[in-house]
């Protein structure tokens, strides 16, 4: 380690530091390259603030996304109750047409043998609509947000720097998904290019109701067999699809990973297969 | 009427250097000294905190005073939190005689004076803006016109050295923090590391300079 470092670093005694401060005042060489040091210093500061700057932004949009989603809810709530005190007759609901009563039969003989028996027309009730589920419901009653112990960044003892790959890791185990998904164009070139990283971007999306663009990365994700949740993507993919009523597109994708006897999703594809059908 | 003249009550106690009942400003300087501490413990965390507490008090006091688009208003708010933030760790500023809040105000007032000289303002003076402007906000911190230029190259370092090199030079961190904050071996290791990853920031920029002139 050089004088200039150590002095930067701040590990010179008073009486070393002195003496360093005398030579930048004589040497020109030793100034010269002692700013040269400064300036990768200033890189440095610009470099950290830049990163909380942009910190801060991320939870700025995050404030004004839930600000404007509460003044939509107020402004909906307004419209329902102003449709309700102003409409002329009242809120009309359409119930569903009532069925026949139907003649109460007595296990009674009939009193008079002269009389027929009383034909009891049996009258076919309306058909009632279909029980199957839903798609949305199927997608909720499948979809559990990914997790995964090895990833979170907590049990590694550190409080990681937010904007780094451990930081992301931190923000999703945490179950914050919408800041998970906002940093994401945040992380460093680098750290965006991690798969893991990706797949967990993509979680996070799905989480937030974008499925259409988690599906292109988790298809980007699961054709790579050294990726290790290959496989997850390749589940989470399918649930996308059915996300975005792509319903034969999911059927065939819950039919690959069910044909798979080691795939971890296996069961779940074949009930939600037979579920669709 | 009356509640513009509560409004302006308000402000004037909020911003006022008149003094304080005296357990006005015990609770001031009390709440000073844990803003201070909480920053020093963890100024990124901390700013996010301040900015959020006090953003939408700003907006609104700002946009009632300047003719600012609300994204320039935003970036001004984000600049004076971080600002104030590095006043605190660099120990330039180390106790405040009014609120966090008033001198959050008055480092972005003079943003805004700058940003918007040649903007219409829709309040001229009045003793909020003069008690913001005579405040002894230090300067802020100046970087070389090329060191935006060269932010890529510190992608280009591991991410270790980039996590080392910001926080003993922009969070100020001491050599044995750094070293309990990673995990690291000893004071020496994280020393000689650090070192190496100041060296290395260093060629590449000269190389980069270079290039380019």
């Amino acid at each position: 380690m050089n004088l200039i470092e150590q002095y930067l670093l701040g590990q010179l005694n008073e009486q070393e530091a002195g003496a360093v401060e005398e030579r930048l005042r004589t040497d020109d060489a030793f100034r010269a390259e002692y700013e040269a040091y400064l300036q990768a210093v200033d890189l440095v500061r610009w470099s950290g603030r830049q990163a909380l700057k942009k910190r801060l932004k991320s939870r700025g949009q995050g404030m004004a996304l839930r600000r404007k989603g509460l003044l939509m809810t107020g402004l909906v709530l307004g419209a329902a109750l102003l449709c309700f005190y102003l409409w002329p007759d009242g809120i009309h609901i359409r119930l569903p047409p009532q069925l026949p009563v139907e003649p109460v039969l007595h296990d009674t003989f009939p009193q008079a043998s002269d009389t027929l028996p009383l034909q009891v027309q049996e009258k076919s009730a309306p058909a009632l609509p279909g029980k199957q589920p839903r798609r949305r419901d199927l997608f909720a009653e499948y979809y559990r947000p990914f997790s995964d112990d090895a990833l979170d960044g907590t049990v590694r003892g550190t409080d990681p720097e937010p904007y780094s790959y451990e930081g992301f890791l931190m923000l999703y185990a945490s179950g914050d998904f919408r800041a998970a998904a906002l940093r994401f164009d945040s992380l460093p070139a680098v750290t965006r290019g991690n798969n893991t990283v990706q797949f967990l971007y993509a979680q996070a999306l799905l989480h937030e109701g974008q499925a259409t663009k988690a599906l292109t990365y988790f298809d980007a994700l699961r054709g790579k067999s050294r990726f290790r949740y290959a496989q997850e993507a390749e589940w989470y993919g399918a649930l996308c699809l059915l996300k975005t009523g792509d319903r034969a597109g999911a059927k065939t994708r819950l039919g690959a990973i069910a044909s798979v006897d080691e795939h971890p999703y296996r069961q779940e594809a074949s009930l939600l297969m037979q579920a669709l059908r | 009427m009356n509640g513009s003249r509560a409004l302006w009550t308000t402000s004037s106690i909020l911003f006022s250097f008149a003094p304080k009942p005296h357990g006005l400003r015990t609770d001031i300087e009390t709440q000073n000294q844990q803003v201070f501490e909480s920053i020093l413990a963890d100024g990124n965390a901390a700013a996010e905190v301040l900015y959020a507490d006090n953003r939408n008090a700003f907006m609104r006091w700002a946009r009632a005073r300047f003719q600012v688009n609300p994204q320039d208003l935003e970036d001004i708010w984000q600049d004076a939190v971080i600002t104030f933030v590095e006043q605190v760790r660099s120990r330039k500023v180390t106790r405040l005689d009014c609120s966090v809040r008033t001198w959050l105000f008055a480092i972005a007032y003079r943003k805004m004076l700058h940003f918007s000289r040649k903007q219409r303002r829709l309040v001229w003076g009045g003793p909020t803006e003069a008690e913001l402007a005579a405040l002894d906000v230090p300067a802020e911190p100046e970087f070389h016109p090329y060191v935006p230029l060269l932010v890529g190259l510190m992608d280009e370092l591991s991410p270790q050295c980039r996590q080392l090199l910001v926080m003993r030079f922009y969070e100020e961190k001491k050599i044995g923090e750094i070293r309990t904050l990673l995990n690291l071996a000893n004071e020496n290791t994280t020393s000689a590391s650090l070192s190496r990853c100041l060296s290395r920031l260093r060629k590449m920029m000269e190389a980069q300079l270079n290039r380019r002139s």
